[in-house]
């Protein structure tokens, strides 16, 4: 065959190829707002391609070729006129140093910082922070899309004040549907600071989120201390959303304690449960891998086959909602050949600790002893008790931890003591009683039974982490979200865990990684949020949404109180009885005034349609105003009364920290280009608002001398915020010598015990007790709530209501009952996990983030071949009826497995509708071999990655309300085992076993144990998976693709025998 | 056609050009931890905001992670080929008398789902049963998935230069990158059709293709591609593929001898294989295979997938190279941890390195240390009473 020369005739390329080259979307996304301009900067170069040149021969184009000049084209699309960086931080709790590379003043493109290297010439990198190079790099593909971002047509371009609103006629019927009217900010900021001048009770005024990743000081942090200093409430994401477990506190006494990513390689053995962390956590990931090739193994246990699956070595697949059972199958198999620590579980936990069997109680020194006199005061819970070895008692105080027990406790004993009265009481140690339980209810082929996840596999792994040297174990979001999973589990596998002595030491330990407890990593935070010993009140967001809205939820039926046996009382400014009796220190404030910032708030909000209808627009809701400050037009600010445009991080004047659980790092980003459109940063707004309440309150009304002047570096001439930031940084221990202009520079590192940090290493190394009444981990609870609701010891309990089984009930007699709604057929559970593309809901209308996001139903063409889209053209309203419309690249859908599709008449790509007891909604299915099977146990499972907008998910043409999403069929649930005013703990900030050897000027200093509720410490959880739903076809729609995997050739590829003759 | 030999499949095979007579000194070469991919698509979206954000291009992703086995961009375009072609067979071998190369066009709705099966698995769901790996009892998950990401190949005989009537496609003399010469080429698609990776790509904007380009203005400047240095999963490490065991240092006081790339892929401690070896291109990317999946799927997509075993590999069969490859990436030797170490720790192009005991250092092609870090670390713990970990 003769070499082809360069002068062959040109071929029809059309006509013999068949693809005629065709423009892929009928409309051009590209020419929205400023993506068009990137487009058009980075093709200009393309011109050249057009010109024609004299054809010449090439001799060999493997060796060398003649003409490269027109390589210049690449080089210039590569070019760059500036490169600057700042530090992308969404509510992934990662907080990643971006640098972007700017043509025209525009961003093409970022990368992430390294050390100082070229082409990073941004800030000195990791390095300089003091850890090695392995932490590069950071920063997953949403920052690297934060420029498309910015440009999205769903941007907010100036303040806006819904047509029908008005401050003394709110008409929230109109809500989400009237028609928008531009204002200055000068006419946002009166409005909103006139309505809170207005107010009868301060505390009506509240604020939701500041506490959380994005923002601490400039932006919504302001918020916070706005509230503070006005005496408002605020609410916070990390308790509604469920993201705090309580285990963690129930405890250790302490908010919830993760190591550095770093840590994880040390590990052996690490048992993930329910965890999709190879997705969750992006930027630190790689340690988790890392450990495998260290020769660490690992063990996954989740319903479906999660993309961490293809990581474990093993996985032990489990009934959703069963998960507390696992940790004491494990223990069981611990216990009973004998595997335990007994050495570690004397010295740091509550185990040898004696038990009144007649009231549950912890025994006290002063009941058994005549020389101990009975503790007086809120704060004094005496000291308590063991038996040493000769069976004798022996008096124990919190602090005697460690090395300073003052004797051998026995671990096990069930007698009867002799009491200083001279009566005698039934006791029996902690370990006795859990041990007596465990033993008796969760064998291997007991927890099977509750969990489907096979006995022999089950003490298989329990045998293997009990042998290994360093075990660690990390639950999620995915479990946090279960009514009993977010407490039960946690307590169970602290107890697996301190029965193996695997607490506080490197590679082992129990962790979650989920939520905003970041923020106690910067401990001088309270002194700017809490000024001058101004708190804002707490508040749970779920009691607002409950009971203030126009119809009220059934406080008993929403706590799993269905027997209607919770003594319920009145609270705050309610006007019905709807908290547990001894919970007075949870507030509720009806929120008169509500301004959330940085939080999707309606599309993220449980019980979607009670929130919309009631909460939101119903004629007679306590709230009256709705403010919202987003970059986007997200479905909250579509509900919004007054709407502030807030610029991306890519626009912002004012530079802001951060700092993230698994990473030891402070950061402080800045903005990189100059704001397309007409927004104030959150601080700024605040700083505003707070001017004209000075002006509308006549001094002796204001809380404080001047509402102004907590803000007045925000408008002053010569202000500089950041010397909030540095006065915050000199307040607290971990930031101490830290210098706010070196964070230009570059991340530093924080301030602590280890690094890498290693939660609770004083307690195990240097012997101070764990933030308990006890001063160790607490397993048996003595609280009058948990005895209440017999939840005192460790089990396993049903749902709520995701259950076939007798819900919130005990096995074995859960397992002899059934679910009244399953036999009604609400027959499958419903699944809500986070997605990689979108951090909650935000990049949702990112275009490459829609399209990766939505899988095999995105598309770059918004009319894709061969398939039909029951969804339109997304649209965001503006000013006077306008709309900013995108092209539909990606939508929604729930994932099914094949055989429950087939069950109800269902292939791929047609569209359902999901119904629950509270909603309804119509997604589109992806049929999906990773999702149980009704047929593996007793329910299927449905998945819908949890973010997507309203506009993702088609109208259900027979739906009145027209409200759809994914978490329409979700509920609010409370725990009442999460509202009690008796647990004890640390507050989030600040270490009460230190706070006496710390400076002064520490912000915690003098800070001692708590109770009561905390918020993101101690709150009912906002669990959301104890959701029962049905599932029917609502409309076939034709996808080829699907059909395409499904044929011969791809069995024969997956079998590897596609390539003809081979093996 | 002229013969070359391919060491990938261990015999000769016809290619339209002559090889040059030396290999090249420097070659571009990748190696990708499959085991370390996390599917975020952070390397996609480098690529493409870095190369094809213009009009035209919106449905090109030259860098993409696809979920094997079910995922595929543009969809199926492995199948087709490997399912016309007989065993032993290159895509030169098997190209008809009018073409230099067998091949086909993806269509049009082809691409347009670049998504399409992420994260899909395959397999029964198991109902009272666990999914477990054993590499030593030769037990492989039997529900299963993997990333896959993919670019393109830099091949020694790329099948897109071979196709391209107008011959606007070289390999770069100094580095061995493949470029389409965008002044030079007219859309015919040939390109398209040949490459077996379908990694070059028409814009209908313009009318001509265009191909990846090895990110060749940062590998001129010493530095990796995009694709490497953006990888948060560590999954990558970019060089000189060329560099063997003799070769002088590059200068300072590195060392002489074999990058790490070429250590991975071509040391008897092999760790990394071709993806596809089989079509007969010479691919440059090299794939740490996913140790919990069945070695009969992978012996099709990672060895040259005939019953005679020709080439250098470990074992006597290639499903017994997979096998081993499989094992020692699970259970990886301490030189080839340290070399690990050196993925995504540094933007720089690492030529040489060295591992001694906890330490793993690396120079560029100046001769400048770029990575020199331990590969254990052992806990810091800070002095004094009013530190804790609690604050």
């Amino acid at each position: 065959m003769s070499v082809p020369t360069g002068d062959v005739h040109t071929p029809p390329p059309t006509a013999e190829l068949g693809w005629c080259p065709v423009t892929l979307s009928r409309r051009d996304f590209l020419s929205a707002a400023g993506a068009g301009a990137i487009g058009a900067l980075v093709g200009s170069g393309w011109g050249a391609s057009q010109a024609t040149d004299p054809v010449t021969s090439v001799e060999n184009p493997l060796t060398s070729y003649p003409n490269r000049d027109w390589e210049q084209v690449y080089h210039d699309i590569y070019a760059y006129d500036a490169v600057d960086w700042t530090v992308c931080h969404p509510n992934c709790t990662q907080s990643c140093a971006l640098n972007f590379y700017m043509k025209n003043g525009v961003p093409i493109r970022a990368e992430q910082v390294y050390h100082n290297e070229e082409p990073s010439v941004g800030p000195s990198g990791y390095e300089d922070a003091g850890v090695s190079q392995n932490w590069n790099p950071r920063g997953c593909m949403k920052g690297l899309t934060l420029h498309r971002r910015t440009f999205e047509p769903s941007r907010i371009k100036y303040p806006m004040v819904r047509k029908g609103w008005s401050p003394d006629d709110p008409n929230p019927e109109g809500r989400g549907e009237d028609e928008f009217e531009r204002v200055s900010w000068d006419e946002a900021i009166d409005l909103l600071a006139e309505k809170m001048a207005s107010l009868e009770d301060n505390k009506r005024f509240h604020v939701f989120n500041a506490i959380k990743a994005d923002g601490l000081f400039t932006r919504h942090g302001a918020g916070r201390r706005l509230a503070s200093v006005f005496g408002g409430c605020e609410w916070t994401e990390y308790d509604w959303y469920a993201d705090l477990p309580p285990g963690h506190v129930i405890t250790t006494g302490y908010q919830t304690s993760d190591a550095d990513a770093a840590d994880w390689r040390k590990s052996d053995y690490t048992i993930i449960q329910g965890k999709n962390l190879i997705h969750n956590k992006l930027a630190d990931n790689h340690w988790f891998q890392e450990m495998r090739e260290r020769g660490g193994e690992m063990v996954g246990i989740y319903p479906d086959y999660s993309p961490t699956v293809q990581k474990c070595d093993r996985w032990l697949p489990i009934r959703p909602g069963s998960d507390p059972a696992i940790p004491l199958g494990v223990a069981h198999v611990v216990i009973q050949q004998d595997l335990y620590d007994a050495a570690f579980m004397r010295q740091f936990t509550s185990l040898p600790l004696l038990v009144r069997d007649d009231d549950d109680k912890y025994l006290r020194a002063h009941e058994v002893f005549p020389d101990h006199s009975e503790p007086e005061g809120e704060e004094a819970w005496g000291e308590f008790v063991v038996l040493d070895q000769s069976g004798d008692p022996v008096a124990v105080s919190r602090e005697e931890v460690g090395e300073e027990m003052p004797v051998t406790p026995t671990l096990e004993a069930d007698t009867d003591l002799s009491l200083a009265d001279g009566s005698t009481v039934g006791v029996r140690t902690d370990f006795t009683r859990q041990k007596t339980n465990v033993l008796e209810n969760y064998s291997p082929e007991q927890v099977e039974e509750i969990t489907t996840v096979p006995a022999d596999a089950l003490a298989k792994t329990a045998r293997e982490f009990a042998a290994a040297e360093n075990g660690q174990w990390f639950t999620g979001e995915g479990i946090n979200h279960w009514f009993h999973g977010n407490s039960a589990l946690q307590r169970s596998i602290f107890f697996v865990q301190s029965m193996l002595g695997n607490v506080g030491k490197p590679g082992c330990g129990y962790y979650n990684y989920s939520g905003q407890y970041k923020i106690e990593l910067l401990d001088g935070y309270p002194q700017y949020v809490n000024p001058d010993g101004h708190s804002a009140h707490g508040m749970y967001p779920g009691y607002a949404l409950a009971f203030f809205g126009g119809e009220r939820l059934d406080p008993h039926e929403i706590r799993g109180d269905f027997d209607r046996e919770l003594d319920l009382v009145p609270q705050g400014d309610a006007e019905d009885p709807v908290m547990p009796k001894g919970a007075e220190s949870y507030t509720m404030s009806k929120p008169s005034v509500l301004w959330t910032m940085n939080c999707n708030l309606l599309n993220q909000t449980k019980h979607q349609e009670h929130v919309i209808e009631n909460f939101v627009k119903h004629p007679e809701t306590e709230n009256e105003l709705f403010v919202v400050s987003d970059m986007h037009m997200t479905y909250s600010a579509r509900h919004a009364d007054i709407v502030l445009p807030v610029p991306s991080w890519l626009e912002c004047d004012y530079p802001d920290i951060t700092v993230g659980p698994e990473n030891p790092f402070v950061q402080m980003d800045h903005g990189v280009m100059d704001p397309l459109y007409d927004t104030k940063q959150d601080g700024e707004i605040i700083a505003l608002v707070a001017e004209r309440l000075d002006e509308k309150i006549p001094p002796e009304e204001r809380r404080v001398d001047s509402y102004r002047e907590y803000f007045a570096e925000f408008l002053d001439e010569d202000g500089d915020v950041t010397n909030y930031i540095q006065a915050a940084f000199d307040a607290g221990i971990t930031t101490q010598d830290i210098d706010v202009e070196d964070l230009e520079d570059g991340p530093e590192r924080l301030n602590l015990k280890t690094y890498p940090r290693v939660p609770f290493y004083s307690q195990i190394h240097d012997d101070r007790p764990f933030y308990t009444k006890t001063g160790r981990m607490e397993f048996h609870k003595e609280e009058d709530r948990f005895v209440e609701l017999d939840r005192d010891d460790l089990d396993h309990i049903e749902s709520v209501e995701g259950t076939p089984y007798e819900p919130n009930a005990k096995w074995p007699e859960a397992g002899e009952g059934s679910n009244d709604l399953y036999e009604e057929g609400y027959q499958f559970y419903y699944n809500t996990p986070h997605s990689k593309y979108r951090t909650h809901s935000s990049w949702g209308m990112t275009d490459w983030n829609l399209v990766w996001s939505a899988r095999d139903f995105g598309s770059v063409s918004a009319d894709p071949e061969g398939t039909e889209r029951l969804i339109d053209d997304f649209s965001f309203p503006e000013g006077e009826g306008d709309t900013s419309d995108a092209p539909p690249l990606g939508e929604a859908f729930v994932e099914m497995h094949p055989s429950d599709a087939a069950d109800i008449g269902v292939e791929n790509g047609d569209y359902v509708r999901i119904s629950g007891t509270r909603g309804d909604t119509v997604v589109r299915v992806m049929v999906s071999e990773r999702q149980r099977p009704g047929d593996a146990g007793d329910m299927g499972q449905l998945t819908i990655w949890h973010g997507w907008w309203p506009q993702h998910f088609p109208d259900d043409e027979a739906s009145e309300d027209g409200i759809k999403g994914f978490n329409v069929t979700t509920n609010i649930w409370l725990d009442p085992g999460q509202e009690t005013d008796d647990l004890v703990h640390k507050g989030v900030f600040g270490d009460p076993n230190v706070s006496d050897v710390v400076d002064e000027d520490v912000a915690w200093h003098g800070a001692e144990l708590e109770h009561g509720y905390e918020e993101t410490v101690w709150a009912p959880t906002g669990v959301n998976r104890d959701d029962l739903v049905t599932v029917e076809k609502y409309e076939e729609a034709d996808w080829w693709p699907g059909d395409a995997r499904r044929d011969d050739l791809m069995q024969d590829y997956i079998g590897g025998s596609l390539q003809g003759g081979g093996n | 056609m002229a013969k070359t030999y391919n060491p990938q499949l261990g015999r000769e095979q016809p290619y339209p050009y002559e090889h040059r007579e030396e290999e090249r000194d420097y070659h571009w070469g990748m190696v990708i931890n499959t085991n370390r991919c996390i599917n975020c698509n952070t390397c996609s979206f480098a690529c493409k905001s870095t190369w094809t954000s213009g009009e035209g291009e919106e449905y090109m992703w030259w860098m993409n992670v696809e979920t094997e086995p079910y995922g595929g961009y543009p969809m199926g375009w492995d199948m087709k080929l490997l399912s016309e072609l007989e065993e032993d067979q290159t895509i030169f071998e098997a190209a008809d008398a009018d073409e230099q190369v067998k091949g086909y066009i993806a269509q049009k709705e082809a691409w347009e789902y670049p998504a399409l099966g992420d994260d899909q698995a395959h397999g029964e769901y198991p109902r009272g049963d666990v999914v477990e790996s054993d590499l030593e009892n030769d037990e492989y998950h039997d529900i299963w998935q993997f990333y896959l990401p993919r670019l393109c190949n830099h091949c020694k005989n790329p099948a897109c230069l071979a196709g391209c009537p107008r011959q606007a496609i070289y390999k770069r003399e100094e580095d061995g990158i493949v470029l389409l010469d965008q002044e030079r080429c007219r859309g015919y698609r040939r390109c398209v059709k040949a490459c077996p990776y379908h990694k070059p790509m028409y814009n209908p904007e313009t009318g001509i293709t265009e191909k990846p380009v090895g990110c060749y203005p940062r590998i001129e400047e010493g530095n990796v591609p995009r694709c490497v240095s953006s990888c948060i999963g560590k999954t990558r490490l970019h060089g000189n593929i060329n560099r063997g065991p003799d070769a002088a240092s590059p200068g300072g006081n590195a060392p002489g001898g074999r990058s790490p790339i070429n250590y991975l892929v071509h040391s008897d401690e092999k760790v990394a294989l071709p993806l596809y070896p089989q079509f007969g291109t010479q691919p440059q990317v090299f794939y740490m295979p996913p140790y919990h999946v069945p070695p009969e799927f992978l012996t099709q997509m990672f060895t040259p997938n005939t019953d005679q075993k020709r080439n250098d590999w470990p074992g006597s069969t290639y499903e017994e190279s997979v096998r081993i490859v499989q094992e020692r990436v699970r259970d990886p030797s301490h030189h080839v941890l340290g070399i690990l170490q050196l993925f995504g720790a540094t933007t720089r192009l690492v030529e040489t390195y060295t591992v001694k005991e906890n330490r793993v250092k690396g120079w560029d092609q100046n001769g400048e240390k770029v990575v020199d870090m331990p590969i254990y670390e052992d806990i810091e713990v800070r002095e004094g009473e009013q530190w804790t970990n609690q604050p």
